[in-house]
């Protein structure tokens, strides 16, 4: 039983020399070397005994609305590059572009079986507008692949579009 | 040598049976063992004012206080045993070998702003019980093992005696015999280490202790001389002409219990360090089975013993004596040389809380043990030196454990000369290897004291490898 209250005693002790990190200080950079050691004839057996790991490994703790924050602040960053490209402003018109772009409606002329003549025409049948609206999300569809071959030849905007 | 005589005399005359517990049981598991790290026992174990790697936990708990990167650390044991035993003239030579997973550890450096704070759990194998001896000789003494036992039933349920109890054997007998022992203490430690002033480390330890052994001793005595035509027991025809008698012993313990060490180490300089530590006592609980077999044999017959009749089984406790150890190291430019002294009263040896034993037999071994055996001084010496460059570390050291017993001369101390090299791999991995050669003499009784006496010549050979990975 004696040894038992020595044995937490001790570690109990912590105010003397020792002070231990908390997460919500700031990681020490420096450290107490050891210079038992010594490096200079020691060479990697100076790190593998002087070095403490947390200074080796950095410990990074994040609060929740930190990193809400920075992404905030990345996002703004971004942008504002962005802005500054030209190339990149034609890349974002085109985003927006797809998302409020509203493409023409379209019309099949000749067979039912359709070709890929398309004009800017509007037909007043119903049916055929929503057919013809079919036909035209399909083909955007298409468009937009073709824009991202376009891109994959700017690895700025392929870039950016992975981002996205 | 007389006194040593006058002590087994004593242990006879008090003893009603020489297979009950003693002070051998009690020196099993207090003289301390070479221990597993291959670092410590390449510099003769002289590694209490070193100890920063996870072997602190049974070297200098405050040692742990000096490791910086997070440790795995894991190791494996070859230990052999040979014996050459000299028996009425006759040499015969034995060997027992063993190879255990000796070390198992992790430690934990705790991130400071300053100082040191570190945790650590660890398995270790503290000490190998393994054992050999094998004989064979005429002894030419009218004595025996059969004359030996006959304050037993043994020799009169084996048809060696009368109705009365009576034998005619009288010795002049061929004896031989082999044992073979095996097993080892092994510890969970969880150790602390705190650095409570600048380069002062201060750490502590609880260990839960385990272990097992197991001694196999075969003992025969055959009329070689046909010495013994006639009739054994009267009355009996079938016991003419004995032959021969055999006796196994087979005892097996189930070793569990705690002990607790403290430790200090100071650094100064950066060159040098001390170290201490205080070993309290170890409680060891024994669960014990004696298993007894036994035969006699005839021209025309045999006969054996109901082993149930003479086995048994006993639970008793073992407390060890305090150890107090100090140490040094200083390194001179890549060569390290460290000593320390160790300090054990084997007086202390004590046994208690016997089940199945009676108190009266038990303070009789506590007396035997305090008359017996004496304090010691034991010491370790240890040098290493890490070639530049290459990285290569290459160690000696020598260890020196005096006997225990009270007035052996010097050859019955052991000593051993030890070895090793090192090499770290990509700065984290760390590979050891370990050697030790040890040699000391021994003596040991069938029966009686001086009377049926094996002469031993021991040497012994250990070898570790210790794997350590920081990062």
């Amino acid at each position: 039983m004696k040894i038992t209250v020595l044995f937490f005693a001790l570690f109990g002790l912590t105010g003397c020399y020792t002070v231990l990190w908390l997460p919500s200080d700031e990681m020490p950079k420096s450290y107490s070397q050891n210079e038992f050691y010594n490096s200079e004839f020691y060479g990697k057996y100076y790190d593998y005994y002087s070095t403490p790991w947390w200074i080796l490994t950095p410990i990074n703790i994040y609060n929740p609305s930190e990193i809400i924050s920075t992404k905030k602040e990345r996002n703004k960053k971004s942008t504002d590059l962005r802005n500054e490209s030209g190339e990149r402003m034609i890349f974002e018109r085109g985003g927006s572009g797809r998302n409020e772009y509203t493409p023409p409606i379209t019309t099949t002329s000749g067979d039912s079986k359709g070709n890929n003549n398309t004009s800017s025409q509007t037909n007043g049948n119903k049916g055929a507008e929503s057919n013809n609206i079919n036909e035209e999300q399909s083909r955007t569809k298409s468009n937009s692949n073709n824009n991202s071959s376009i891109r994959n030849e700017s690895g700025n905007r392929n870039s950016g579009n992975t981002r996205r | 040598m007389s006194k040593r005589i006058l002590f087994f005399l004593f242990f006879i005359l008090f003893s009603g049976m020489s297979l009950a517990q003693n002070f051998n049981d009690a020196l099993r598991v207090g003289v301390p063992g070479l221990g597993m790290n291959a670092r410590a026992l390449g510099m003769g174990n002289s590694y209490l004012a070193l100890s920063d790697d996870g072997s602190a936990s049974f070297f200098n708990p405050a040692g742990l206080g000096l490791v910086k990167r997070l440790e795995f650390m894991g190791g494996l044991d070859i230990s052999s045993f040979n014996n050459i035993t000299t028996f009425f003239g006759n040499q015969t030579k034995s060997n027992a070998s063993q190879t255990l997973l000796n070390n198992a550890s992790f430690a934990f450096p705790i991130p400071t702003v300053r100082g040191s704070l570190v945790f650590g759990l660890a398995y270790n194998s503290q000490k190998d019980l393994i054992g050999s001896n094998q004989f064979d000789g005429f002894n030419p003494g009218t004595n025996s093992k059969i004359q030996s036992l006959l304050d037993t039933d043994i020799p009169y349920d084996l048809f060696l005696t009368d109705d009365d109890g009576n034998t005619i054997i009288n010795g002049r007998l061929n004896q031989s015999g082999n044992m073979l022992n095996s097993g080892s203490i092994n510890s969970w430690t969880l150790t602390g280490a705190i650095e409570v002033y600048k380069n002062l480390f201060v750490g502590a330890n609880l260990s839960i202790l385990s272990g097992n052994y197991s001694s196999d001793f075969d003992y025969y005595e055959d009329d070689s001389k046909n010495n013994y035509q006639g009739i054994t027991a009267p009355g009996y025809t079938k016991t003419t002409d004995f032959r021969s008698f055999y006796l196994k012993n087979l005892l097996k313990w189930d070793l569990e219990g705690w002990n607790a060490k403290i430790g200090f180490l100071y650094q100064f300089n950066n060159f040098g360090r001390f170290g201490a530590t205080i070993q309290f006592p170890k409680l060891f609980t024994i669960k014990e089975k004696f298993i007894v077999e036994g035969s006699s044999e005839f021209a025309n017959w045999s006969t054996s013993l109901d082993s149930e009749d003479y086995s048994d089984e006993v639970k008793y406790n073992i407390r060890t004596p305090f150890e107090v150890s100090g140490g040094f190291s200083v390194n001179l430019q890549g060569l390290i040389l460290s000593g320390q002294l160790n300090y054990i009263n084997y007086t202390e040896l004590e046994f208690t809380d016997a089940e199945g034993l009676t108190p009266t037999y038990i303070s009789d071994q506590n007396k035997r043990i305090k008359s017996l055996l004496r304090q010691t001084i034991n010491y370790n010496l240890g040098a290493e030196y890490t070639i530049p460059n290459i990285g290569l570390r290459i160690r000696g050291g020598y260890i020196f454990q005096k006997s225990p017993f009270e007035n052996d001369d010097s050859e019955f101390d052991k000593k051993y000369f030890t070895g090793g090299i090192g090499f770290l791999a990509d700065g984290v991995i760390g590979i050891d290897l370990g050697y030790a050669y040890g040699w000391w003499k021994d003596i040991g009784d069938n029966y009686g004291s001086n009377l049926s006496r094996t002469f031993q010549d021991i040497k012994y050979h250990k070898f570790i490898i210790t794997t350590t990975y920081r990062f």
